[in-house]
């Protein structure tokens, strides 16, 4: 027995486990700061990906153009249709934006932020975890140009994820298919007019589910969700997806539905960083 | 120094794992087929099999912690897994001979024990969410397939800078 224990091996096991589960509480714990090391290796590496990402980047692009040319005509006679209805909608979106402000004028509020104005700091995906289990983008922009933690992330189809840890040159994006991701984003159902909360990703039927919904709330299948405004860094606005099924939650309570995100997932290549020019709800302003 | 060459070669691995392999395909959670590139892990083994266990260690380690710190948000789950099925190989190549096929083999088996270590470790944390029938069908055969097909075209290239590296000792 004595023997048993002398192992050096069983020992060296033992304790890479013991530091194996430090490592893991000591990162669940605060999981959108990273210590400076981390920050230091995510930076040089981010350098060499931002390099290796150009060439990558075109020569992906090669292939799919090839792939969208066979695409194009019939691309081409749904955009020409839907260009026409464009101009009526873009014609109807500048009266209403005047007669906004002028309301807004008249109330005296017209210096205070809309819950739906921000600022956009455009940035590329230069890598991306490439196990299914972490869905995880890094992007070429950091601390230095201005990305905080927490701040909502976009592409042109819309809401794809928040900011976690920051570097100075490059920051990681948690994605809202990540099952692992605790985040609440508070959401608010177009037509029906009404809030809910938009509380985790299910990886196999690939929905968001959306809870907390009034239980007399006229929702129904094809309805958009976007991001409601009522939060800490979310501007209000950006589209998260479209409702695909309504189902009464386990207590008869309240409504819970399943959303089909409108970003896809699958290609990410130019996203935008979304930083809300509104005052948060905590802190008290205007 | 003469391991400059494989580090090298590593690292550009490593950032043809996480950079250029998502532009071609990608496999979301939801997939039905995850192909995960696993290309610095496989180069790991070989490396271990061509009789270099010190090396195979210490850079499993390092990229091992380059992959936690890059692409997961939590600390040493590859890193450890890594390292440790790096040594599990070792211990059983020295029954065989190396061969392309031995190698293929051996190699298939370290890439099997260290995904199924990283999915149990994320199982009991809550990082995954994915049965364990949808880890075998949909994660880890078409992971292992793609892994081979590399540990193939990677095996004499691979073998010939070991032996260069190692004449020059």
């Amino acid at each position: 027995m004595p023997s048993f224990f002398s192992n050096k091996k069983l020992i060296v096991l033992l304790t890479s486990l013991i530091v194996l589960i430090a490592l893991i509480s000591y990162s669940l714990k605060n999981e959108t700061h990273a210590s400076l090391p981390e920050r230091f290796a995510q930076d040089t590496v981010g350098w060499f990906q931002y390099v290796l990402n150009v060439p990558a980047q075109y020569a992906a692009g090669f292939f799919q153009n090839i792939d969208d040319m066979r695409g194009a005509y019939q691309e081409n006679k749904k955009l020409k249709s839907d260009l026409e209805h464009y101009a009526q909608v873009e014609q109807q979106n500048e009266e209403l934006t005047h007669s906004y402000n002028q309301m807004k004028k008249l109330l005296g509020i017209n210096k205070d932020p809309n819950l739906f104005d921000y600022k956009k700091y455009p940035a590329m995906v230069i890598a991306r975890s490439s196990d299914a289990w972490n869905q995880q983008l890094t992007i070429d922009k950091g601390r230095l140009n201005g990305i905080k933690a927490g701040m909502a992330v976009v592409n042109d189809q819309g809401l794809i994820g928040k900011v976690g840890s920051v570097g100075n040159f490059t920051s990681k994006v948690f994605l809202i298919t990540d099952t692992q991701d605790v985040s609440q984003i508070s959401a608010i159902i177009q037509k029906a007019n009404t809030y809910g909360m938009i509380t985790g990703y299910n990886p196999n039927a690939g929905t968001l589910s959306l809870q907390k919904v009034p239980i007399n709330a006229k929702i129904k299948k094809g309805q958009s969700v976007l991001t409601s405004g009522l939060s800490r860094m979310y501007p209000k606005l950006l589209s998260i997806g479209k409702i695909v099924s309504v189902s009464t939650d386990q207590y008869g309570l309240t409504k819970t539905a399943k959303i089909k995100p409108s970003v896809d997932f699958n290609d990410l290549n130019y996203v935008a960083v979304i930083e809300r020019k509104a005052a948060s709800a905590g802190t008290g302003g205007q | 120094m003469k391991q400059f060459k494989l580090f090298i070669i590593l690292f550009l691995l490593f950032l043809v794992q996480g950079t250029v392999m998502p532009r071609f395909f990608y496999s979301t959670s939801d997939a039905s087929v995850q192909m995960v590139p696993q290309f610095v892990f496989v180069a790991l083994l070989l490396v271990t099999l061509f009789g270099r266990l010190d090396w195979g260690f210490r850079y499993s380690l390092l990229f091992g912690f380059l992959t936690d710190i890059i692409f997961t948000p939590v600390l040493g789950v590859y890193a450890f897994s890594m390292a440790l099925t790096v040594y599990l190989t070792y211990r059983l190549s020295r029954w065989v001979t190396i061969t392309v096929v031995s190698a293929l083999l051996l190699s298939n088996f370290g890439l099997l024990v260290e995904q199924f270590i990283v999915y149990l470790i994320y199982l009991m944390i809550g990082m995954t969410q994915q049965s364990f029938w949808a880890f075998l069908s949909a994660h880890l055969v078409p992971t292992m397939l793609l892994n081979a097909a590399f540990a193939l075209i990677s095996f004499y290239p691979l073998r010939r800078v070991m032996e260069s590296t190692a004449g020059k000792r």
